[in-house]
């Protein structure tokens, strides 16, 4: 199932480098996510709320360790949406969540990242993977 | 080649980065993996705490007559390995180790290795073995930076605690046991942040405040454990107005509180409807607790792309994820029963009758903390800004073209700024009235699919 969201997070996932790559996805997963929260009836049981904050709150974290990420960074966000695609964008957030764990659990656990970068991606990557999983368990 | 004391540290911290990415992609799969992973991450509690007293041992800073008086920075650390210690509790004679790679466990003896490397330097009766610890330890600057590495390191480790206890759980141990051997780590949050940014804007509120949490709340009934974490809550948001330099992640955290709580107790006067008195929440679900819900989700949205250099308080978080928990627990969404399936209907209805009016207070603070962020320096996506906003002023416009983030106009204030006075009930500023401002803020908020500041700004 594909959306009008689909498209543009493939091409951000596939383009994301480094810490401000994961920058770049992990603010473009927060207006994602606060964008399908405001769908009228799209977030009844409040998981996409609660996902959008947990995200936010990864960003400041990741803008903590280096201020002058975001600066660098383009914001981006995914374009418009229609309507009736609920499921489908969901699945697009997600797809941008997975590529930015994957590229966070490897920058972490790089021996040359210094120490305090990797604590405050440590405490980003929690709240992320708190995102991703109910996220995941209200998309399935 | 010998080990140095930075090297045993940062291995500590690679572990700890290792225990958070192994915790997601190889959980426990069985119960005597759980309680060997809980043994590891108690371990490491306890490393934390007793590498703390050591760099702070007076026989360890030579050179003064007499033992030094802590000062805020090293009262701060050393209040955060006593709550370490309780957090961690007894050490369990029955923990099994087995031989699967436990990462919490090695980053504990890297930190125990690290105490051991320090207390080589000196005798039992402080006087220096090498010119290293004159050079180092003795200087206060050096102890304080140690001890920033150690609140960093330990709020990380305490960030991984919601996560290991879902695993836990999943891994086959009993809810009631992690609870026990997992208990509510909120102060020792607090302390770590507050030890790993001494050096930098520290949290505003008092040593002696800060350690009320964990005696204040009452966790022997939901319901009571709800009242008081709410007013940790309420205490937390009038803090937020002394702030020199305020959080825009704390009114994120505030205004998603104000979601959760709207919702459920619109959920529970949707159920109760037919009730009478004191059973009967609210009674006007349409034109109160959903409207209000709504006002609150459109502040969310609209703070969303904004970012500040402060970033939450842990015990906003913290307070306000416990508070989540338990209202999907005595207020379910979903559910048809009334709460938690034996909570008496008129208890549960005060309960909830009472959360709703600390976010009313909430929301009037919240407002005047809005008015100081502007202290804090707080950027947005230009893009973020509606065409109305951009089109009297060249420079806005040509930011936006250029999708640059720059800091937020005093325009982009507008919106938020009435969002919340509509949500505490105050007079609005053109119309005069709050509940038509109440209504056009709603009618223009449905439907809508863009920018939640665009919600905003449009009111």
């Amino acid at each position: 199932m594909t959306t009008s969201w689909t498209q543009p997070a493939r091409e951000l996932a596939s383009e994301a480098r480094g810490w401000a790559g994961v920058w770049t996805l992990t603010y473009a997963t927060g207006l994602a996510l606060q964008r399908l929260a405001a769908v009228e009836g799209w977030d009844d049981d409040l998981t996409l709320t609660y996902a959008g904050l947990d995200v936010a709150l990864a960003t400041s974290e990741l803008a903590w360790a280096d201020p002058s990420e975001p600066a660098q960074a383009g914001p981006v966000d995914l374009g418009p949406l229609a309507p009736l695609e609920r499921r489908a964008a969901i699945g697009a957030v997600l797809q941008l969540l997975g590529s930015d764990l994957e590229l966070l659990s490897a920058l972490v656990t790089d021996p040359t990242t210094s120490g305090g970068r990797v604590l405050s991606g440590t405490r980003a990557l929690g709240l992320l993977i708190g995102a991703e999983r109910s996220l995941r368990a209200s998309w399935s | 080649m010998s080990v140095t004391y930075g090297a045993l540290i940062r291995r500590a911290t690679q572990e700890v980065a290792l225990g958070s990415v192994t915790l997601h992609s190889e959980p426990p799969n069985s119960p005597e993996a759980g309680r060997d992973l809980l043994g590891g991450y108690h371990d490491l509690l306890r490393a934390l705490a007793r590498h703390t007293h050591q760099l702070l041992a007076p026989h360890l800073q030579p050179g003064s007559p007499l033992p030094p008086s802590p000062d805020r920075a090293e009262r701060t650390a050393l209040a955060l390995a006593d709550e370490l210690t309780h957090l961690a509790g007894r050490r369990s004679l029955a923990t099994h180790r087995s031989a699967r790679a436990n990462h919490w466990r090695a980053a504990a003896l890297a930190v125990g290795a690290a105490g051991d490397l320090l207390a080589t330097h000196a005798d039992r009766s402080g006087l220096p073995r090498s010119p290293d610890l004159l050079g180092g330890l003795a200087s206060r600057d050096v102890r304080h930076d140690a001890l920033a590495h150690l609140g960093d390191l330990t709020a990380t480790v305490l960030g991984s605690t919601d996560e290991l206890a879902r695993r836990l759980v999943q891994a086959g141990l009993f809810p009631s046991a992690v609870r026990g051997r997992l208990p509510d780590s909120i102060t020792a949050e607090v302390l770590a942040r507050e030890s790993a940014q001494h050096g930098g804007p520290g949290i505003e509120a008092g040593l002696d405040e800060l350690r009320t949490a964990r005696p204040a709340i009452d966790r022997t009934h939901p319901l009571a454990e709800l009242g008081d974490r709410m007013a940790h809550l309420r205490r937390y948001a009038w803090a937020g107005t002394q702030a020199t330099f305020p959080s825009v992640d704390d009114l994120k955290v505030f205004a998603v509180l104000g979601v959760a709580v709207h919702t459920h107790a619109e959920a529970i006067a949707r159920r109760t409807s037919t009730m009478s008195g004191d059973e009967r929440l609210l009674g006007d679900v349409d034109g109160t607790l959903m409207p209000r819900s709504r006002l609150w989700r459109a502040v969310a949205t609209g703070l969303q792309p904004w970012q500040t250099a402060e970033r939450d308080h842990p015990a906003v978080v913290g307070h306000a994820r416990r508070v989540r928990a338990l209202l999907a627990e005595v207020a379910p969404i979903g559910d048809q029963r009334i709460g938690a399936g034996v909570l008496p209907a008129r208890e549960l209805a005060q309960a909830l009758r009472a959360a709703v009016q600390v976010t009313d207070a909430i929301s009037v603070w919240n407002a005047a903390t809005l008015d100081g962020l502007p202290r804090s320096r707080v950027t947005m996506p230009a893009r973020a800004l509606t065409g109305d906003q951009v089109t009297d002023d060249p420079t806005l416009t040509a930011a936006k073209l250029a999708n640059r983030r720059i800091e937020v106009p005093r325009i982009g204030y507008i919106g938020l700024r009435e969002t919340y006075a509509a949500l505490s009930g105050a007079v609005h500023p053109r119309i005069g009235l709050v509940e038509p401002a109440l209504a056009a803020a709603l009618a223009r908020s449905e439907g809508h699919q863009g920018f939640g500041v665009e919600v905003m700004q449009r009111l």
